[in-house]
């Protein structure tokens, strides 16, 4: 029975370097090539600008970093919520920011990284219960596991 | 009462030893289970393996706490309510947790299989590890571990009492925790799958930990229903029938004033019950036959056996 787990182990350590892995290979798509960002405005972490086609903020900015980073050039994609979710779920963006929280409705249809900042919610408490503290966080496609964790470690990087 | 109430049952002395060694076993069993419940909630993410895995866990904190609570109530006295005495209680016990790893299994298979079906690719981050993000898969596999290789030893130490006091509930807790080896390989491989950037290992994991769940729930519910059913008395495998029922029949006609003697047998738990049946020599009709021609009015006359009470 021992022997079952130790290979296991083995592939571990073997492998290791490069696991996890995107099933969709996102990672390796967007090193040196494009990142798909789909925005939405909400400042003062995404703000639109005049023309629809500027865009600045605080997860603005940080993208900008990121896409650095990587050698990536960045492609906006500007629309509504609804859309920009579904279209991460299709794997047709590879990033979408906008004020996210780590309460998203949408936390199980992709993948939201761990809190990158906590901020006190702008609405108002349920019911009796108070106003709470909320985590902002940044959309990525499901299952893509390995792009996850770059973005997780980047965000962990920038605000210690 | 004192005719019709079953008399107490008590252990042979022998057998006290191993009963107190079973108590402690699965007294540590459950804070084991409870132990490993804690730690793979916090791991497991949203891997539908591990999610099936850890509902395994916590349906096996079941048995073990049926058999504690089953051995306070089955010696108790019998009473003009219960004249047979709590035997069975350990059976009702036993049908609980086969029931419930049934329903459990069948409704994880489904789940599992909607996961597979509908391509849900599983997410698992990052986590903060003493200053450092890992991979939250790489924290699964030790957690993994320790819930299968102590399981293993438990359910080996329990084998041994289970035989000794032909317990068939505890017989099966220990089978169930021996074979949890395979569940804690089928979710590493599952984990190991996702790491690999095959989406579809996770659920095909889950997917047969639930199928053997299903299959643990269908081999015992069987089992203790015919248990509950009075069935003949089985193995503490259940793989085969007791040959008990004959060596009872065999030794009653031993007897020199028996010619022949049936026996039927049912299981309250550890405990016995049944009735035997015997045709005793021509003795008796031979003093039937004397009783009738002694006189010519004589003509239907009934020898009767009587027991020692009415002497």
């Amino acid at each position: 029975m021992l022997k079952v787990l130790w290979w296991p182990l083995i592939v571990c350590l073997v492998g290791g370097c490069d696991l996890p892995r995107d099933p969709e290979g996102t990672t390796n798509r967007v090193r040196n090539g494009a990142l798909r960002v789909g925005v939405m405005h909400d400042p003062p972490w995404v703000e639109f600008g005049s023309g629809g086609t500027e865009f600045s903020g605080v997860e603005v900015r940080l993208v900008r970093q990121l896409a650095d980073e990587l050698g990536a050039e960045i492609e906006w994609h500007p629309a509504g919520e609804t859309r920009l979710m579904k279209a991460l779920q299709n794997f047709e963006l590879d990033l979408v920011i906008g004020g996210l929280t780590d309460s998203s409705v949408w936390k199980k249809h992709v993948a939201l990284t761990r809190p990158y900042r906590e901020t006190q919610s702008t609405s108002s408490g349920q019911g009796i219960l108070p106003r709470r503290k909320v985590g902002r966080v940044m959309a990525a496609p499901p299952g893509e596991n390995a792009w996850l964790l770059t973005l997780e470690r980047f965000l962990q990087s920038k605000h210690r | 009462m004192a005719l019709t109430s079953t008399p107490r049952f008590e252990l042979p002395a022998e057998l006290q030893g191993e009963m107190r060694r079973a108590k402690r076993l699965e007294w540590i069993t459950i804070l084991y289970l409870l132990s490993v419940a804690v730690l793979m909630y916090l791991v497991m993410g949203s891997s539908q393996a591990m999610k099936t895995a850890w509902a395994e866990d916590l349906l096996s904190l079941i048995p073990p706490t049926g058999f504690l609570i089953a051995t306070r109530v089955r010696y108790r006295e019998p009473n003009e309510q219960y004249p047979y005495g709590y035997y069975r209680s350990i059976n009702v016990a036993y049908f609980t947790s086969a029931l419930a790893l049934f329903t459990m299994g069948a409704i994880l298979l489904i789940d599992g299989t909607i996961k597979l079906v509908t391509a849900e690719h599983p997410t698992i981050g990052g986590v903060s590890f003493f200053g450092r993000t890992i991979w939250l898969g790489w924290l699964m596999l030790p957690v993994l571990v320790w819930a299968t290789i102590p399981a293993w030893m438990l359910g080996r130490a329990k084998l041994k009492p289970a035989e000794k006091l032909h317990d068939k509930p505890l017989f099966a807790d220990a089978q169930m925790n021996k074979a949890d080896w395979m569940t804690g390989a089928a979710a590493a491989a599952g984990v190991l799958g996702i790491s690999v950037g095959w989406w579809w290992a996770d659920a095909v994991a889950a997917m047969l930990i639930s199928l053997d769940i299903l299959f643990d729930g269908c081999k015992h519910v069987r089992a203790v229903v015919g248990d509950l059913m009075d069935r003949a008395p089985k193995s503490v495998d259940h793989k085969r029938f007791l040959d008990l029922p004959d060596r009872l029949a065999a030794a009653l006609e031993e007897l020199p004033w028996v010619r022949h003697a049936e026996v039927r047998l049912r299981e309250h738990g550890h405990v016995v019950f049944g009735e035997a049946y015997i045709v005793p020599l021509e003795r008796i009709e031979h003093a039937a036959a004397i009783a009738r021609e002694l006189d010519w009015r004589l003509h239907d006359i009934c020898v009767q056996l009587v027991g020692p009470h009415r002497s």
